[in-house]
């Protein structure tokens, strides 16, 4: 560059053809170390994205690890196994029996709630009136029954058909109130008085016929669940009472019923199929 | 003669004893009811079209009357009244009822929901009766007011709400599973993830999106959160491990991580603990932990492989899993602490996987594969080792799950082709398939 700024006119010409060719050449030049640049630039960028996709949190960690494994179908590789597992087999069998110690303990609790469940000693309000109001057919007495019939009609012992009818008037309030619940009530125990659970000699019986009688709370929990009449046969009896303790909870009291409980008699089987 | 006359007047005072204590019961109240040898018929209820109190409502009205009648029909306990039959003119408050018109034999109605709908650009207002047409002494069995945004799903949340509310009066005391929802497994976005949706198939959406391989899903009893099972990295290692998803804050949560494949989580009736199997020792066996997964105590020792616990949710004392110690996948009862270890027999052989206990703990639901055939499901009665198969030669059916009403199940089939989600009831009638889109899988019913 130098020497042709030195000679200007005898190298005008040749200095025009080196500037010329150095244009050319600069030309190229400065295309190519662009475009090198943008090269560089462009392997930058895409470079700092890579890092960007595959450095965020744990979820790129896991992403690799897992292109890496999931061929390997991790589920099926079995882990490490170190030499102690041979020993748990052993340990096992030493461990077992001590745990068998507090087996009869945990057996013996529900025993317990059974018991205390069995309402054995009926509260004074039962006494009172569960006893008397509706007559059971046990009672042979009439002034037991007249009570409740204000017309005086005498009902022989053994019709209950005619004893639903004159409990309706007598005491059924509830009955007259809310008949929805009654009927749910029914259907809720229905399916709970399984017949297969039964003495097979009296399961197909078409004479057994037991009442069992208990309070529904205004939570739907029951209370003095007891036979109120029984059937004579335990296997019968003790069914009915297996219905009722399947449908505990019942449906809480109507929320406009004000008094905290209703009395409930339920027969097994119905009435008229006797 | 006097004697006589005394005699008598004391008779009389002992007679007017009880008469006193009837009075007393009958303040108290009481009621006789008796259970017949027969079938239970079922109440007959028909929803009349609600009534919009404008042309505004139309849509929302529509929407809010097919919801509950879609919701009582399936309930199992009802049987719904065809629309068909209904008389012309629908009423829409207390006073336009007419007992006659519905207990006419042709529509034969036992109970009548109805009522009306009124909305504003801020509100919607639903008033809605129920009402026993067959004592016109004593009618209505339900009354309530819904007011709230005037959305679609607005809307729908209160026609189960109130669905809800007759199943809960006419069943005596069952829960009823209208705003129940279902956690499932789907692939449709490409991988496993936990999604759930309404009982009814309706509102199905994603919980997770953790793009890896995410299976099931179980509701805790409170239903404020989700166990499942999904693959991380443990030591770099990916693994199978028990993950948490909480439903109160709308994420996936920490748990523990453990060695080995973890998996098959299932709840303790009071939610504070979580049964899993695991191979940490090697071998596949159940451990127990608390609900923060700290220090699991193993269970069961044995060879062969043992998962799928599910505790019973009535006393929570008897856990049942599948093992294969004898050979071939079968039924096994324990005590919760792992003692007495008993195998549940059955007639025939073949794989039996997938149990889950009966809300009412007597019942065990589970899939299957007898020697002649494929995946079906069955339900047994431990105690008297009684079995019923309530799919047949419908595709392969697996992993039942139970409603809380106890009614109910949901189960994924091939039957249609793809693996779905179906539900019925648990007598295996009215089957219905919930999902379409995509593969999806291991359901799980919400306990509320």
């Amino acid at each position: 560059m130098s020497a042709a700024i030195a000679n200007p006119t005898e190298r005008f010409t040749a200095t025009q053809g080196v500037e010329a060719s150095f244009r050319k050449f600069l030309i190229y030049s400065i295309v190519f170390h662009s475009s090198l640049a943008v090269l560089i630039a462009a392997s930058a960028y895409f470079h700092w994205d890579r890092q960007q996709w595959s450095g965020t949190g744990s979820l790129g960690d896991a992403k690799h690890v897992g292109l890496v494994s999931s061929a390997g179908l991790p589920m099926l590789k079995p882990p490490v196994v170190t030499p102690s597992e041979v020993a748990d087999p052993t340990k096992s069998l030493y461990k077992e029996e001590p745990p068998k110690l507090p087996e009869p303990k945990t057996e013996a609790t529900p025993i317990q709630k059974f018991t205390k469940e069995k309402p054995l000693p009926p509260s004074p309000k039962s006494k009172k009136f569960e006893n008397k109001t509706p007559p059971p057919p046990n009672a042979v007495p009439g002034h037991n029954g007249v009570p409740d019939i204000p017309a005086g009609l005498q009902q022989s012992p053994g019709s209950s058909a005619g004893g639903v009818a004159t409990h309706q008037q007598a005491g059924g309030e509830f009955e007259s109130r809310y008949p929805w619940y009654i009927a749910a009530a029914k259907r809720r125990v229905a399916p709970n008085w399984n017949l297969l659970f039964l003495d097979p000699a009296v399961r197909n019986s078409r004479t057994l016929h037991c009442v069992i009688s208990f309070t529904i709370m205004r939570d739907g929990s029951v209370k003095n669940l007891r036979v109120s009449e029984t059937s004579g046969n335990l296997s019968w009896d003790n069914s009915g009472l297996r219905a009722i303790q399947s449908s505990i909870p019942f449906a809480p009291l109507p929320s406009d019923w004000t008094a905290p409980e209703v009395s409930v008699l339920w027969d097994f089987p119905d009435i008229e199929n006797r | 003669m006097s004697f006589v006359f005394r005699r008598f007047r004391i008779c009389l005072l002992l007679a007017s004893l009880p008469l006193a204590q009837t009075a007393f019961a009958q303040k108290e109240g009481w009621f006789r009811a008796s259970t017949g040898l027969g079938e239970v018929s079922q109440p007959r209820i028909a929803v009349a079209d609600f009534g919009p109190r404008a042309d505004n409502a139309k849509t929302h009205s529509a929407q809010f009357t097919q919801i509950v009648r879609d919701d009582l029909a399936s309930s199992g306990i009802l049987e719904l009244v065809s629309p068909s039959f209904y008389p012309t003119q629908s009423p829409t408050q207390p006073s336009e009822l007419q007992n006659a018109v519905w207990t006419d034999p042709q529509v034969n109605a036992h109970y009548v929901a109805f009522g009306n709908l009124s909305e504003t650009a801020s509100e919607v207002v639903i008033q809605a009766w129920m009402y026993d047409v067959t004592n016109p002494s004593a009618q209505s069995v339900v009354g309530k007011i819904y007011r709230g945004a005037p959305t679609d799903a607005q809307v729908r949340k209160f026609a189960h709400q109130f669905a809800d509310e007759i199943i809960n009066k006419l069943s005596g005391g069952l829960p009823s599973i209208a705003s129940t929802q279902i956690a499932f497994i789907s692939s449709r976005t490409g991988s496993k993830e936990v999604w759930v949706m309404d009982y009814d198939g309706a509102n199905q959406h994603p919980l997770t999106s953790l793009r890896t391989i995410s299976l099931m899903p179980r509701w805790s009893p409170d239903a404020s959160r989700i166990a499942f099972t999904c693959y991380q990295p443990v030591n770099r290692v990916v693994s199978a491990q028990i993950c948490m998803y909480s439903v109160d804050a709308g994420k996936v949560i920490s748990f523990p991580r453990f060695p080995g494949t973890n998996s098959a989580a299932a709840w303790s009736p009071d939610g504070t603990q979580l049964i899993f199997s695991s191979s940490m020792a090697g071998n596949p066996e159940l451990y127990v932990t608390d609900i923060n997964g700290s220090k699991p105590k193993r269970l069961t020792f044995s060879t062969g492989g043992s998962t799928s616990p599910t505790w019973n949710p009535k006393t929570g004392q008897s856990v049942v899993f599948v093992s294969d110690r004898g050979g071939i996948p079968k039924l096994y009862m324990m005590n919760a602490d792992g003692t007495n270890v008993i195998t549940l027999d059955l007639p025939d052989k073949g794989y039996l996987i997938d149990p889950a206990w009966s809300p009412n703990g007597q019942l065990l639901a589970f899939s299957w594969r007898r020697p002649s055939g494929n995946y079906d499901i069955y339900v047994m009665e431990p105690t008297s080792q009684q079995i019923v198969e309530l799919t047949v030669d419908e595709g392969r059916n697996e992993r039942p799950s139970w409603a809380p009403d106890g009614r109910h199940l949901v189960f994924e089939s091939t039957r249609a082709g793809q693996r779905q989600i179906w539900t019925m009831l648990a007598d295996g009638s009215q089957a219905h398939q919930l999902t379409t889109d995509g593969h999806n899988e291991s359901p799980n019913w919400s306990p509320k």
